[in-house]
């Protein structure tokens, strides 16, 4: 069902935003644009959907608190998945340590997440892909998931990241050889 | 003026000009290079491009999500003024403790001072106030030595007897 702000643009969704009035249909405007991608990218680095709903949920409650003080420094699309980033690699640090994972345990952790998935299938290069990338650490496999998953560019990288532009090319560039290294491997 | 490098060359006397490398090179290498040069070119390597994410997501979830997130930040925005949490509490627990302790200690490090002051209060209190109160109260009636010895009806050797019979004579402690 089509949203009646569903027509504007992210800056005149903020704006129309503080009005008390268009605060909720504006907010699920912004939601049902945004909802997928910040799914996804909080999925791929948690791998259980329970886990990505609740941390998906968090990042819009955060998002609804902060979106009337939202300064146009840096675009929504950023902003929005700055906070998505920081929730998921928060979520993950917390959930190692509660789970005591030695600290060359992360593959481990990733890998029994990634096995126990409905429709798992170690052959096929979609999941031998999800393998690789699980070998990865965290930071490293943010970026990874932004470059090749989202096609983002690496100035709005840089500016959900708050990393250069240099360095996330490096880090992606790296990223890019374990991958491929772990793939050839067989 | 332009020369003709091999004319040069051949002008150095004897020595052999050859157009060919003496270096070997790896079999197949030539063949391979237009692939590693598109590989390098390709961000990703050769990692497969366009691979999809494998993971499912229930039926019905990206159309039921919007209402869910406005029914959480509604339930969000009610919850207004101080939220009481426990964390809340054991900083009030603890805020009150060192207060109680403080206070405590303010008692007790102060007893000399108060004592002191009562001290003071007394010495400014009048003799004849203090006698009066103890002819009131403590039927004590006369405090003044001397009116205490004059009554007492002894000569100097019944005195002197006295003391030596208590020891406190010549020959007592």
């Amino acid at each position: 069902m089509a949203g009646i702000y569903d027509h504007l643009d992210d800056t005149a969704l903020i704006m129309t935003f503080r009005k008390a009035e268009a605060r909720e249909a504006v907010f699920t405007t912004l939601v049902r644009r945004y909802q997928e991608r910040l799914y996804w990218h909080i999925r791929r680095m948690v791998v259980v959907h329970n886990d990505a709903d609740d941390i998906l949920q968090n990042v819009f409650v955060k998002v609804w608190k902060g979106l009337e003080g939202f300064r146009e420094e840096s675009n929504l699309y950023t902003w929005l998945y700055r906070i998505a980033t920081n929730e998921t690699l928060s979520w993950l640090e917390s959930q190692k340590r509660h789970a005591a994972v030695p600290v060359d345990g992360n593959e481990a952790f990733f890998e029994n997440k990634l096995v126990a998935q409905r429709d798992y299938d170690g052959n096929r290069i979609e999941w031998r892909l999800q393998q690789a990338i699980g070998k990865l650490p965290d930071k490293q496999r943010v970026v990874f998931n932004l470059r090749y998953y989202d096609e983002m560019p690496y100035e709005d990288m840089s500016r959900v990241l708050e990393t250069s532009v240099g360095a996330l090319k490096a880090s992606y560039h790296h990223a890019v050889k374990k991958v491929e290294e772990f793939l050839k491997g067989g | 003026m332009n020369r003709d490098i091999q004319d040069e060359l051949e002008g150095l006397g004897n020595l052999p000009v050859r157009r060919s490398m003496p270096y070997e090179v790896p079999a197949d290498y030539f063949l391979k290079v237009e692939d590693r040069v598109k590989a390098a070119m390709n961000e990703t390597g050769t990692v497969p491009q366009g691979v999809a994410t494998p993971y499912e997501v229930p039926a019905g979830y990206f159309e039921t999500l919007p209402a869910r997130i406005i029914a959480l930040v509604g339930e969000a925005s009610k919850r207004r003024g101080m939220v009481i949490t426990l964390r809340s509490i054991r900083w009030a627990a603890a805020a009150l403790l060192i207060l109680m302790i403080g206070a405590g200690s303010y008692q007790l490090l102060d007893r000399p001072q108060v004592a002191t002051q009562e001290a003071n209060w007394l010495s400014n209190v009048d003799e004849a106030a203090v006698e009066e109160y103890l002819d009131e109260e403590a039927g004590v009636t006369e405090l003044a030595p001397q009116d205490g010895l004059e009554k007492i009806d002894a000569g100097a050797e019944d005195i002197v007897s006295y003391l030596d019979e208590t020891g406190w004579g010549e020959n007592g402690y």
